[in-house]
């Protein structure tokens, strides 16, 4: 008896039938009946089970055929894994992803018309387990890509972290000619209502239409399934656990407007226009060892002493960027002042919005009097993955460029629409 | 018509809102009057079922290639609602009323709860999918004409109500989406018209013992499965009235004989039920491959233990029966204060000087007569009920006065209990005897009628007439 089989289970009450089914464990057997359902039956409860018809292997289906029109752009979507491109066994209710070209039209018939797709695996992994080999391992596909010629890179990413990953190639990328587009989804494919398409039908009609090159995030502008904001790689975050609007541009616009239904683009600041002859170069090493500690209430210094063999560390402080610092928590101040002297330690706030100023209050000017470097209006999570870099690529020059823009991390003018909308 | 020299089989699926929060949110079961605070555009896309095929009723609904809105009351929907977070776990007063329903249709309970995703074929789920679960299976309802099976008792998310609809988009509103559903399916071996209503009207009266239904109009709705020999299954849905059932059942049959006798090739497919109890095509029907697991929510043990908290209620026929024989009360009687759950115990140990049946009558007919004879809508609560029994138990008030206090509540006036005070024999002895001296011509009645123009409501008829009588 194995997963798949067509059997008939004896209980000591009553006799059911049905396919087996892989969450099957030890204890329980669940049995697809003949009406769709899934029951769990108790394997104490079972008398005896007949196998009626061994598994069935599916029979393969047609391949849709892909032909490529001379006439259109070249867009390669690399996928890293996430919901973006999965899609569901309906017989056993796993997730697998959806890689193939083939695969994805199927899904997606309406890219055909946009594009040529290109389509690839590198990973499959969720956001969350990335590592900073795997952003090198991004950055050389793309590399390779770029050399293939194509119009536009779409990375189809794990939302949790798609941030740092924008943030990530923003760095590693230097002299990007076309635009790279990190798309996730917040509801699986399987789901009519999934936001996938929409995300990837308006990264792809935004590679197509416009001459934007650089690092961007796709998703839906709000909980209507009608426009998608293009989202600047390093001043994003996700804001929400679920909502499929749940990326938000942080201390910055963002860079356009989708609507793919009349293929209508509203820019809203200015970018670097497309140059398919520009030469890519790609500086993929980060340090390993940067870590981001949260300031809170209650501290000890011991939670700071912790990082003291790092080469890097940012604080999310509070409010403006602050850390415990009155009279009861002189250990942490000294701790901290240690560190500083060490290693780059960078100041941001766990507000999120607004920037980090330390001359406001006494104790945090100590702080920057002993070398603790302001994040400015950078996100926690942009900060980190600037540090990581810089340690690697700039390492005589990390805290002067820490404070500097390099690839648009900092916005030295934050205005009023520059946070939450007002709903009301 | 023989129905069966037809082959007529005939099965019913009930459908009934239990009356608890969302069966996978926080949010209240309620229905929302007024307009939405926020609403939503959405567009759904077909996806491919586990054949690997689009699903033939998926295309049908989504070849009208529309756009959804979906009206979100903040009242009654959260973002769960709009699939815009995943689904909390199941109600579990919900999930227990499922369970005690289950054990009074004597039905079998899982061991293992699967919350399964069952497609949809419009927009009446944001999500695209209806969340359901089989909770019990193989249960037996004795009729008059045998045993029917009861083949799955599943517990389920209603789905959302439309609004609106153009060539364009639909509107549906997001307040009903996620009621909890105890959806009832019988066998499909019923073969006579008469014994799929009576089934109804068990299961109906089963599901009403609970007491944890949501009363009200359109709170069960009854689908009917139909077919006669040659002709495939035939779906009706939103049969409303149980009494409707033999002529929706016996028009289908006859409907079915006429198509057969055509010779076409007939199809399997869904139909609505009409006002007059004729139906009309509807859609397709749906392919069989539409369940998928729920990945987001654990799969629930029924324990044994879960099972022995619960109490089984006494049947609403047998509390019928109780009462008649407890009291001596009439039959209908003792229904309509079963049904409209009045706590007729509770006043017949109050009011001890007041005669049972006359209490019973004042608490189920009272309203009823005002409306009829008022036009008046009139709603009593306990309290007053209390109020104004009391004082006929005392004797402080007549009988007679009784409907006129109520009236006058209804009219919303402040009653003067003053107005209503009972008058001993005594005190009018004097003017009964003048008044008899006076009128020597007229009979004992025509005194009486005078008298109680003046006392009607505040003295004793039978009392009164003793007096005229004594000086007569």
């Amino acid at each position: 008896m194995k997963t798949g089989d067509f059997a008939k289970v004896i209980t000591k009450d009553q006799e059911l039938s049905g396919i087996i089914m892989p969450n099957s464990n030890n204890k329980t057997l669940f049995l697809k009946l003949e009406n769709g359902y899934n029951i769990g039956i108790n394997r104490k409860n079972i008398k005896k089970i007949n196998v009626l018809n061994m598994k069935k292997e599916t029979v393969k289906k047609e391949k849709v055929e892909i032909k490529s029109k001379k006439n259109l752009p070249v867009i390669s979507l690399l996928h890293t894994g996430g919901t973006i491109s999965s899609r569901i066994d309906y017989s056993t209710g796993a997730v697998m992803p959806a890689i193939t070209p083939e695969e994805l039209i199927e899904m997606f018939p309406e890219l055909q018309e946009i594009a040529n797709i290109k389509s690839r695996l590198l990973s499959n992994i969720a956001s969350e387990d990335l590592r900073f080999g795997d952003y090198k391992i991004i950055a050389k596909e793309i590399e390779k890509e770029i050399r293939s010629g194509v119009d536009g890179i779409i990375i189809g990413h794990g939302t949790d972290t798609m941030h740092y990953t924008s943030a990530a190639l923003s760095f590693i990328l230097e002299d990007l000619g076309i635009p790279v587009i990190l798309v996730g989804a917040q509801r699986s494919s399987d789901r009519g209502s999934s936001d996938a398409f929409l995300n990837l039908l308006s990264a792809a009609i935004f590679i197509t239409k416009t001459d934007f090159s650089g690092i961007c995030i796709c998703m839906h502008e709000n909980l209507n399934d009608k426009n998608c904001l293009i989202l600047p790689g390093l001043k994003t975050r996700k804001m929400h656990t679920s909502r499929r609007d749940a990326f938000k541009a942080i201390n910055d616009d963002a860079i356009a407007l989708v609507n793919p239904e009349n293929k209508k683009i509203d820019f809203f600041k200015h970018y670097n226009k497309k140059d398919k002859s520009k030469k890519l170069k790609i500086y993929p090493d980060m340090e390993e060892k940067v870590a981001i500690i949260r300031t809170h209430t209650n501290m000890s210094e011991k939670q700071f002493e912790f990082y003291k063999d790092y080469k890097g560390l940012i604080i999310e402080g509070t409010g403006l960027g602050h850390i415990p610092g009155g009279k009861n928590n002189q250990k942490i101040v000294d701790v901290v002042k240690k560190l500083a002297k060490k290693i780059p330690v960078v100041m941001t706030s766990q507000c999120v919005f607004g920037r980090v100023n330390m001359n406001v209050y006494s104790p945090q000017k100590i702080l920057l009097d002993s070398g603790v470097i302001p994040g400015n209006d950078m996100t926690s999570e942009t900060a980190f993955i600037k540090l990581a870099w810089l340690l690697k690529n700039k390492k005589t020059k990390v805290r002067e460029l820490m404070t500097e823009n390099l690839k648009g991390e900092i916005n030295q003018r934050l205005k009023e629409r520059h946070y939450i909308e007002d709903e009301f | 018509m023989n129905f069966n020299d037809l082959g007529l089989k005939i099965g019913i699926e009930l459908h009934v809102q239990v009356n608890s929060g969302k069966l996978f949110c926080r949010c209240p079961s309620n229905l929302s009057g007024k307009d939405a605070e926020f609403k939503l555009i959405r567009k759904l896309r077909t996806v491919s079922s586990e054949l690997g095929e689009k699903d033939i009723v998926a295309e049908y609904e989504l070849e009208k290639n529309k756009y959804a809105i979906y009206e979100m009351p903040e009242e009654s929907s959260c973002l769960i609602e709009a699939d815009e977070e995943p689904i909390m776990e199941i109600d579990n007063n919900a999930l227990m009323t499922a369970l005690q329903v289950s054990l009074m249709l004597n039905a079998k309970v899982v061991d293992v709860l699967q919350i399964m995703r069952k497609q949809v074929l419009d927009f009446s789920n944001t999500s695209s999918f209806q969340r359901t679960g089989i909770l019990a299976m193989n249960g037996k309802v004795k009729t008059r004409t045998g045993i029917v099976n009861i083949d799955n008792i599943a517990i389920e998310e209603d789905a959302a109500r439309k609004i609106n609809e153009t060539k364009e988009y639909v509107v549906y509103r997001l307040d009903r989406l996620g009621f909890p559903l105890i959806e009832i399916s019988t066998g499909p071996n019923m073969n006579d018209p008469e014994q799929a209503k009576e089934v109804a009207q068990y299961i109906g009266m089963v599901l009403k013992s609970t007491g944890k239904i949501k009363p009200g109009i359109g709170t069960i709705r009854q689908d009917l499965n139909i077919s006669i020999k040659g002709h495939p299954r035939i779906e009706i849905k939103g049969v409303q009235d149980l009494r409707a059932i033999p002529e929706i059942i016996r028009k289908e049959a006859e409907r079915q004989l006429n198509e057969v006798k055509t010779g076409k090739k007939l199809e399997s497919h869904v139909r609505k039920a009409n006002i007059d109890n004729t139906t009309s095509y509807l859609r397709p029907m749906p392919g069989a491959a539409r369940l998928y697991v729920e990945t987001d929510h654990p799969v629930i043990m029924v324990t044994e233990d879960m099972i022995k908290t619960i109490k089984m209620p006494e049947l609403i026929s047998e509390r019928v029966l109780n009462l008649e024989s407890r009291y001596n009360i009439n039959p209908q009687l003792a229904n309509e204060i079963i049904r409209k759950n009045i706590d007729v115990d509770y006043f017949i140990h109050k009011f001890k000087n007041i005669d049972v049946d006359y209490l019973s009558h004042v608490l189920v007919e009272m309203e009823k007569e005002i409306e009829a004879r008022f036009k008046l809508k009139a709603k009593f609560k306990k309290e007053e009920f209390e109020e104004v029994l009391s004082y006929y138990d005392k004797k402080e008030i007549a009988k007679e006065a009784v409907f006129d206090i109520f009236l006058e509540k209804a009219q919303g006036k402040r009653i003067d209990y003053g107005k209503y005070r009972i008058f001993s024999a005594a005190e009018i002895e004097d003017e009964v005897k003048k008044l008899v001296k006076e009128k020597k011509e007229l009979s004992d009645n025509a005194i009486m009628g005078i008298l109680m123009q003046k006392y009607r409501g505040k003295i004793d008829a039978r009392k009164l007439m003793d007096i005229i009588r004594r000086y007569k």
